[in-house]
């Protein structure tokens, strides 16, 4: 990169977003797009595209990408100080949440609080399964591997990673 | 909710760093194998309580429910201690990754295998959404708000912020009333 006035331009704008960052990085890709690509030109479309489709297919969690597109802006230090800004403010604000909830552990608006929201919770892990599997490509094929590993996912106590190691295999063959 | 014997900031930096490397296509199915079924610190009805939480505040689900476990477990160096044992690994993995992946990103077999690993990711989300359906009380209001936000993301597409600001405060009405 570029110059340390840019590295600074990245940082605050991920911080920024980290406080509005409700549903996590993919709430804010659109944001990011619009700062890295279409108003500064760090990197193409398809280069950002490239790298949020590595976040999802390697090991750990995918806001691991904020480090990703850090890296390519301004090599292996700003990925990592780009971590840092996406993570840090939202962070603080789970820690400080995460204190009054459980010293209020038992109350009636706590168990209203769990009671409430956890039908909606479900629904939205439901909903990104769903979400996912239509987005990963219209084929036969796909629809079948996300089938077969919903079931046994469901119903078995299989490691994960069997289904994932499996699911390439097919990937890379079909 | 508590369990007998909560974790230590060594033990929850060790479980998280097990689900950080294992965590492909998404780390929530991980997750809830190791804190569930493999530690059982927590259960799937308290697992979804603090995805609940997770969901409500700004930032990635994983890491909000890191750190609320790890808070929950022995305070501040919990919460620390899960966060850096879900990244430290992947993210020197990442940027080995990233540094190589340019080079590669059109090999055919390679789109193949992105896209089945895209899929098996995708059921085994679905299968988390499955078992924490399991851990609900089957009431009508609940099965009603279960398939309405499902509904708003999946097939209406809405924004999820939207979406759950109309939807929790009506789930926790209605749990106020009815089970208060």
């Amino acid at each position: 990169m570029e110059s340390s006035a840019e590295a600074g331009t990245l940082l605050a704008h991920l911080a920024v977003l980290s406080l509005v960052s409700v549903g996590g990085a993919h709430a804010v890709f659109p944001d990011v797009f619009r700062l890295v690509v279409t108003e500064r030109g760090w990197m193409t479309g398809t280069e950002f595209a490239t790298l949020v489709a590595l976040s999802q297919a390697a090991p750990g969690p995918n806001v691991l990408v904020m480090a990703l597109i850090g890296q390519r802006v301004g090599g292996v230090g700003l990925g990592v100080a780009a971590l840092v800004a996406f993570c840090l403010p939202s962070s603080v604000i789970a820690w400080l949440a995460a204190r009054a909830h459980f010293r209020a552990a038992g109350t009636r608006l706590t168990r209203a609080l769990r009671n409430g929201f956890a039908p909606v919770t479900v629904g939205l892990v439901l909903a990104s399964g769903f979400i996912l599997a239509t987005g990963a490509g219209a084929q036969t094929w796909i629809y079948a591997i996300a089938m077969v590993s919903t079931v046994l996912a469901s119903v078995t106590r299989l490691h994960p990673l069997w289904l994932i190691v499996a699911g390439a295999l097919v990937g890379a063959l079909a | 909710m508590a369990p007998p014997q909560p974790p230590t900031p060594r033990e929850l930096f060790l479980a998280f760093l097990s689900v950080g490397i294992s965590g492909f296509g998404g780390v929530m199915p991980f997750a809830r194998r190791q804190l569930v079924d493999r530690k059982r610190w927590i259960t799937d009805g308290d697992m979804t309580e603090l995805l609940s939480l997770a969901q409500l505040l700004p930032g990635p689900n994983i890491v909000n429910v890191a750190i609320m476990l790890g808070t929950r477990s022995c305070g501040a160096p919990g919460a620390i201690a899960g966060v850096l044992g879900l990244m430290l690994v992947p993210l020197v993995l990442f940027l080995a990754l990233g540094a190589l992946y340019q080079q590669f990103a059109d090999v055919p077999w390679l789109k193949g295998a992105f896209a089945g690993v895209g899929a098996a990711a995708a059921g085994l989300v679905l299968s988390v959404g499955i078992r924490f359906a399991h851990a609900l009380k089957p009431r009508g209001w609940v099965i009603a708000l279960g398939v309405a936000s499902f509904a708003a993301i999946a097939l209406a597409r809405l924004p999820l912020p939207l979406v759950v600001i109309a939807l929790a405060p009506l789930g926790v009405w209605i749990a106020w009333r009815r089970e208060g």
